[in-house]
């Protein structure tokens, strides 16, 4: 019995190797999953919606554009609850991280929806509304999940990745504070002062997370696991960059429209790449 | 509530019994066999969801929750143990109880240095042997499930049931049984050696444990899992 035990023990062993060494593998097996195609698809068409512009009349774009981010919002529940179930929900650090992951997103779902409803009920949706306060809970969750895993991780950093982390967050600190703060100034005696600075909660929130998945992805950086966390602060970046673009688009520059503005693109892209990076979770822990 | 807990060998014999209410050595005998057939019924019938073993029985304002375990003895042949915790339904929510359970079971196969996992192989071991694990259930009879998990980690008997542990955060229970075919479920929660290793096979596991880990997250995770094994293996020793 252990002399079988040792042949399976040896014969996985090389197997494993063999799977290893084929530096290409993971590439070749992204392409042979199905789900791949679908990003890629959904990429396409949104770059096509916002380029092409099919529907004529914007208001109606504008409804089909909240459509799809309650579809997005959802479909990123779903794929982080996944992702729990698979460890088990709250009973594992990696269930607990992707399951707050997944009330974040539900949150978001929430916020789309009521998002909806109010631009279908009312000629001008306010800046806040009852969606925002979804929008801005959201992070409450996100922010946690990311704590739950660095409290999961006991290595330390290096002092050379110490320093990588400091400086990248100084980065994005200086970055996000720079650009929010021009347009909260030029507003700031202005009638859309409250609205602008509730605008700009967004950034500040997306820096936090953005600074916390450096810490993750910094940690695991030799790791398959960086690629998934690697998407997903994209997704961050994407988020970020169209809520700044939004606070500029509501005021100074006043130019935010229902449908087709490029704010819009930014944040239905980094759903795209949320949806991804939780697909890329799956794939790492599927047991085959 | 926790209320009791059981844990019978296949045959029916009770082999641990703890109850906040006294029972005579007849009524845990007869108890033990009722629930042992309910348990061999069930699997035997195929009656219960995923053709293995039940899961719960509600008994009025009471839960029976069990959980089968197999292990090897030392001719090599399966034996399975049903452990059965008994909690109140007000006051203890059902989903919990399951990994209440399998929390429980591992502390109790950890206990003493894993000694009592050892007896449990054993074919002739007395029933008071696994008496000691009373002061275990006294600590936490009167805690609910948060505070059992805050404040009672388990011991891990061996560095490599520590690793096990560990990983369970960082890497799926599917992921884990895959590394060897004697790693067995524990629950839904648990990944358990279903019997003993050879030192070189748990040598050659813990080296498995470790290309799984550095492939997935790197060079240092599995280093800093084994230190903070060690890390609770130390401070059991010195408690």
């Amino acid at each position: 019995m252990s002399g079988e035990l040792s042949k399976y023990v040896r014969l996985t062993n090389a197997v494993q190797q063999t799977k290893s060494s084929k530096s290409d593998k993971s590439q070749k097996g992204l392409l042979r999953t199905w789900w791949f195609y679908v990003i890629v698809a959904v990429l396409v068409y949104f770059i096509a919606f916002w380029l092409l512009k099919p529907i004529g009349d914007e208001d109606v774009a504008g409804i089909v554009e909240s459509y799809q981010f309650i579809g997005l919002a959802a479909v990123s529940t779903l794929v982080y609850a996944i992702v729990a179930h698979k460890f088990n929900w709250l009973s594992t650090g990696t269930g607990q991280t992707m399951m707050t992951l997944s009330i974040g997103y539900a949150l978001y779902t929430i916020a789309e929806a009521s998002y909806l409803i109010l631009m279908l009920s009312t000629p001008l949706v306010p800046v806040p509304s009852i969606a925002d306060v979804f929008w801005v809970s959201a992070y409450l969750p996100f922010a946690l999940a990311l704590v739950l895993t660095i409290r999961a991780i006991r290595m330390k950093f290096t002092r050379l990745m110490l320093g990588l982390w400091i400086i990248l967050s100084v980065v994005t600190f200086t970055v996000v504070l720079a650009v929010v703060v021009v347009p909260i100034v030029a507003a700031a005696s202005g009638p859309d002062a409250v609205s602008t600075i509730f605008s700009m909660i967004y950034p500040f929130e997306d820096m936090v997370l953005i600074v916390l998945v450096l810490v993750i992805l910094l940690k695991f950086r030799s790791g398959e696991v960086a690629k998934p966390w690697s998407v997903l602060i994209l997704g961050f970046i994407l988020t970020s960059v169209g809520d700044i673009w939004y606070g500029y688009a509501v005021s100074p520059l006043g130019t935010y429209s229902v449908g087709y503005d490029p704010v819009d693109l930014f944040l239905s892209l980094g759903y795209l790449a949320t949806i991804a990076a939780g697909l890329l979770f799956t794939r790492l822990y599927s047991s085959k | 509530m926790l209320k009791g807990l059981m844990v019978i060998h296949e045959s029916g014999t009770p082999i641990y019994t703890f109850s906040t209410d006294k029972m005579s050595d007849d009524r845990k005998l007869l108890i033990s066999g009722f629930l042992s057939a309910v348990e061999s019924f069930a699997s035997g019938t195929g009656i219960s969801q995923d053709g293995g073993s039940i899961h719960s029985i509600r008994l009025s304002q009471s839960l029976l929750t069990f959980r089968l375990l197999s292990l090897r003895n030392e001719k090599n042949e399966e034996i399975q143990y049903f452990f059965v915790l008994l909690t109140d339904i007000n006051s203890n929510s059902a989903p919990d109880n399951g990994a209440l359970l399998e929390y429980v079971m591992l502390n109790f196969l950890s206990y003493n240095n894993m000694s009592f996992r050892k007896k449990m192989r054993q074919i002739g071991y007395q029933r008071d042997e696994f008496l000691e694990f009373d002061e275990f259930m006294n600590r936490i009879i009167d805690m609910d499930w948060k505070t059992i998990k805050k404040k009672i980690k388990p011991i891990p008997g061996s560095l490599l049931q520590g690793v096990l542990n560990e990983i369970r955060d960082f890497v799926t229970l599917d992921q884990i049984l895959q590394l060897h075919p004697r790693i067995t479920r524990l629950g839904s929660s648990y990944a358990w050696l279903s019997d003993e290793l050879s030192e070189g096979e748990e040598k050659e596991l813990l080296n498995r444990v470790r290309e799984l880990i550095t492939r997935l997250f790197g060079a240092h995770l599995y280093d800093s899992i084994v230190t903070n094994v060690e890390k609770q293996m130390v401070k059991a020793l010195n408690s």
